[in-house]
């Protein structure tokens, strides 16, 4: 029988963990300067290493923490949202969380609040989204799985089709928005990178503690209750706990596409449906694959950068064309 | 002996369906029994089953389970005491069949536990008592249906709970799987004490297994107890709107039905009378598709051990018969006659006619005599077995006088569906 032997998850891991620390140190040496990974370990030891060491402190190394929390964010709630509502294809934005902190951000923009309050409109934009589709899925105190995905839907276009018209309406210069919208991790100012950091890991941690909820869920809410799960509490805590991950993370970061999608997908091939493997394993892997992402769209164009979005999706889509092609069979 | 499950008075609904699904249902199940729901699609089987597992709170009425109002204990509680097995579970993702097993020890662990070897054990030896050892490591969305739900099986069994719920345990199964699943929860039952509440289609196999039958019909108990004293023509009849006969299974000894036609005997017979002239296995197939249509049916002059003869026998149709092999004497052809005077079509079926038999046809040409409509079926070519051709004379004579010729039993059908009017003037 080939009961999955713990040593060899535990060797996975590993190496997902391994590939997580180069992309780490990459992300912080790769730029118009590079640095090797010695001289990164030494800045963190305390070393004074001159200019290098600004630039490692002061410069890239909020980016990389930024871009870790982000990818164990949105990959960990991708694992939720598609077990949640037992579909395969939802991802972290399906229940309008991207488009409501789309349409916040635009108010700030348009308002000319000033760009450091964006991320707060992001965030209120994209909470109330959330609140108002939790109100909409929920029937006689119960929250419907289906009408939630329904109603995400509903909430997503009538959103996007809000903020198109703020800007059509306003005659502004859209390349500055249109940027946010697809993903960037730099000059995000170093307090609201520490408070959505925050979030998110938090978010992370509830998120990983209802692993064997999830398992059940997945599996069909009455088969969960029969085997000792309080469904209703279960599906209101994860769904708050993940709202609020990808919340920070949109506020800080602007829709980073493909991440919370793809990454659960491997993972599940590499190490099967138990969502409490699932989710640690999505959080690594995910925020590997955004560090990286965010070295490509510094390089491609350099000195210029790419939207993290743009790169996320050219390696995202075709993945999961090939993955749709596989399941096919 | 206590209730370990007793519903009061329980009235249950669905927040769209028009009217309730439950209307006033009470009932106890005893700690160790194993009982059995029967009933017609719609009865109310399944709303009734989720009810007792605390899923579907009633809007009037409570469920007690030992003692304490199930709506009132927490999931974990229900799940240390209440395994379920539903009728159809689906998946999205690839869990293997072990781990799916291994959840049925999740009302056992805290939040952060995980399965010690002592649940991988139980799990490994609930899958081999379903015969799904060999699953193990399968993918769950990958197997057959029959496969999946002997898993779901285990991992009820797994659970280790005192009471078990199975909504139609043995639907997907083939017949070896299905006999092993119930003599498998037979062995519970008795062997661990283990409650057993499972609603099943299969009369026959609940008859056999259940020591209690309870019967559904529009959302109320219609009767509960012993097979002998449930499965009763009478009852099942008229809540399964069937026409059917018990009689007891030879080998088990238990009661059995077998559905003759689709509407119950009321109604039977509303269309008309038919008697039918056949032997040798040409009639079996005519008088089924007539009772099927709602006729009333007789038969004869039949010969003891004819093959028609059996099948008109088992299904309770009047026969007029003759010892085996004997020529029809002339007691048979008058009761016969009294038969046919009573019907108001005879059809003569595609059977072969020779000295002892002739009769028969003499018969047909008695009843268009008598002013009946007589159809028959197929040309006399090859079936004149009277050294002197007496049988093809009499059947030309028949139609002559206007019996009807057809070529099928379907035509025949389809005549008879047409002449209805006509009979009935007639």
């Amino acid at each position: 029988m080939r009961d999955r032997p713990k040593i060899g998850v535990s060797a996975k891991i590993l190496i997902i963990s391994i590939i997580l620390i180069l992309s780490f140190f990459l992300s912080i040496g790769v730029g118009p300067v590079w640095i090797p990974p010695r001289e990164i370990v030494m800045a963190f030891m305390g070393r004074d290493l001159g200019p290098n060491g600004r630039i490692i402190l002061d410069i890239r190394l909020p980016r990389a923490v930024l871009g870790l929390v982000v990818g164990m964010a949105l990959s960990s709630s991708g694992v939720v949202f598609q077990g949640m509502l037992r579909n395969p294809l939802a991802d972290p934005y399906v229940l309008g969380i991207s488009s409501g902190a789309a349409v916040g951000a635009s108010i700030a923009f348009l308002a000319k609040i000033g760009f450091e309050f964006i991320p707060i409109f992001a965030f209120i934009g994209s909470i109330a989204t959330v609140l108002l589709v939790y109100q909409m899925a929920l029937e006689g105190g119960r929250l419907i799985t289906e009408r939630m995905l329904l109603s995400g839907i509903i909430m997503n276009s009538f959103l996007s089709a809000l903020m198109l018209l703020f800007m059509s309406i306003s005659g502004e210069d859209l390349h500055q928005i249109v940027y946010w919208l697809m993903g960037d991790l730099g000059e995000v100012d170093r307090k609201v990178i520490a408070i959505s950091s925050a979030y998110m890991l938090f978010g992370l941690l509830a998120i990983w503690s209802m692993g064997r909820d999830l398992n059940l869920i997945s599996l069909g809410e009455e088969e969960a209750f029969h085997l000792g799960v309080d469904v209703e509490r279960a599906k209101r805590f994860l769904f708050a706990s993940s709202s609020l991950a990808v919340g920070a993370a949109v506020s800080a970061t602007g829709i980073i596409g493909f991440i919370g999608l793809v990454v659960p997908h491997m993972m599940r091939i590499v190490f099967g449906a138990d969502n409490r493997i699932l989710i640690p394993a999505s959080a690594i892997a995910g925020s590997s694959l955004l560090l990286l992402s965010d070295v490509a769209s510094r390089m491609v164009i350099a000195p210029a950068e790419l939207p993290i979005g743009v790169v996320t999706a050219m390696i995202g889509a075709p993945f999961f064309a090939y993955l749709l092609r596989r399941s096919r069979r | 002996m206590s209730a370990v499950l007793e519903a009061i008075e329980i009235w249950c609904k669905y927040p769209r369906s028009p009217g309730p699904v439950l209307k006033g249902v009470s009932l106890r199940i005893e700690e160790g029994e194993f009982v059995g729901i029967v009933g017609p699609n719609g009865s109310g089987k399944t709303t009734l089953l989720r009810a007792l597992s605390g899923t579907l709170k009633p809007f009037k009425g409570s469920v007690l389970l030992d003692g304490r109002d199930i709506y009132k204990m927490s999931p974990k509680e229900i799940a240390r005491r209440i395994g379920v097995v539903s009728q159809d579970s689906y998946f999205s993702f690839p869990f293997t069949a072990f781990e799916v097993v291994l959840m049925g020890r999740s009302p056992y662990l805290k939040r952060f536990e995980w399965e010690k070897e002592r649940d991988k054990e139980m799990a490994r030896k609930a899958l081999a008592l379903t015969d799904a050892l060999h699953l193990a490591s399968r993918r769950i969305d990958e197997l057959s249906g029959g496969e999946r739900q002997r898993v779901m099986i285990a991992r009820a069994i797994a659970q280790e709970t005192k009471v078990l719920l199975l909504d139609e345990p043995g639907s997907s199964l083939d017949i070896n799987h299905q006999v092993e699943l119930y003599e498998l929860l037979l062995l519970l039952n008795e062997a661990e004490g283990k409650t057993v509440v499972m609603i099943s289609h299969d009369i026959n196999m609940a008859s056999r297994y259940c020591k209690r039958i309870i019967v559904m019909d529009e959302g109320r108990v219609r009767i509960s107890g012993a097979p002998d004293e449930v499965i009763r023509e009478e009852v099942l009849e008229e809540v399964y709107d069937v026409d059917l006969f018990v009689h007891q299974n030879p080998v088990t000894g238990t009661p059995e039905i077998t559905v003759l036609s689709g509407s119950a005997p009321g109604k039977a017979g509303l269309k008309g009378k038919v008697h039918v002239i056949c032997g040798g296995g040409s009639g079996e197939p005519l008088i089924r598709r007539l009772l099927v249509e709602g006729y009333e049916v007789t038969a004869g002059v039949l010969n003891r051990g004819d093959t028609d003869h059996t099948a008109a026998v088992s299904l309770g149709i009047e026969v007029v018969e003759e010892l085996p092999f004997s020529p029809i004497s002339s007691k048979s052809i008058s009761s016969c006659k009294e038969l046919i005077r009573r019907a108001d079509v005879v059809i003569v079926s595609r059977l072969p006619f020779g000295w002892g038999n002739v009769a028969n046809l003499e018969l047909a040409r008695e009843a268009k005599r008598l002013g009946k409509d007589v159809i028959v079926i197929g040309g006399i070519e090859g079936r004149d077995y009277t050294s002197d051709g007496s049988a093809a004379a009499i059947y030309s004579e028949l139609l002559e006088m206007g019996a009807r010729k057809v070529d099928t039993i379907h035509e025949a059908l389809e005549l008879l569906r047409k002449g209805e009017g006509d009979v009935e003037e007639a």
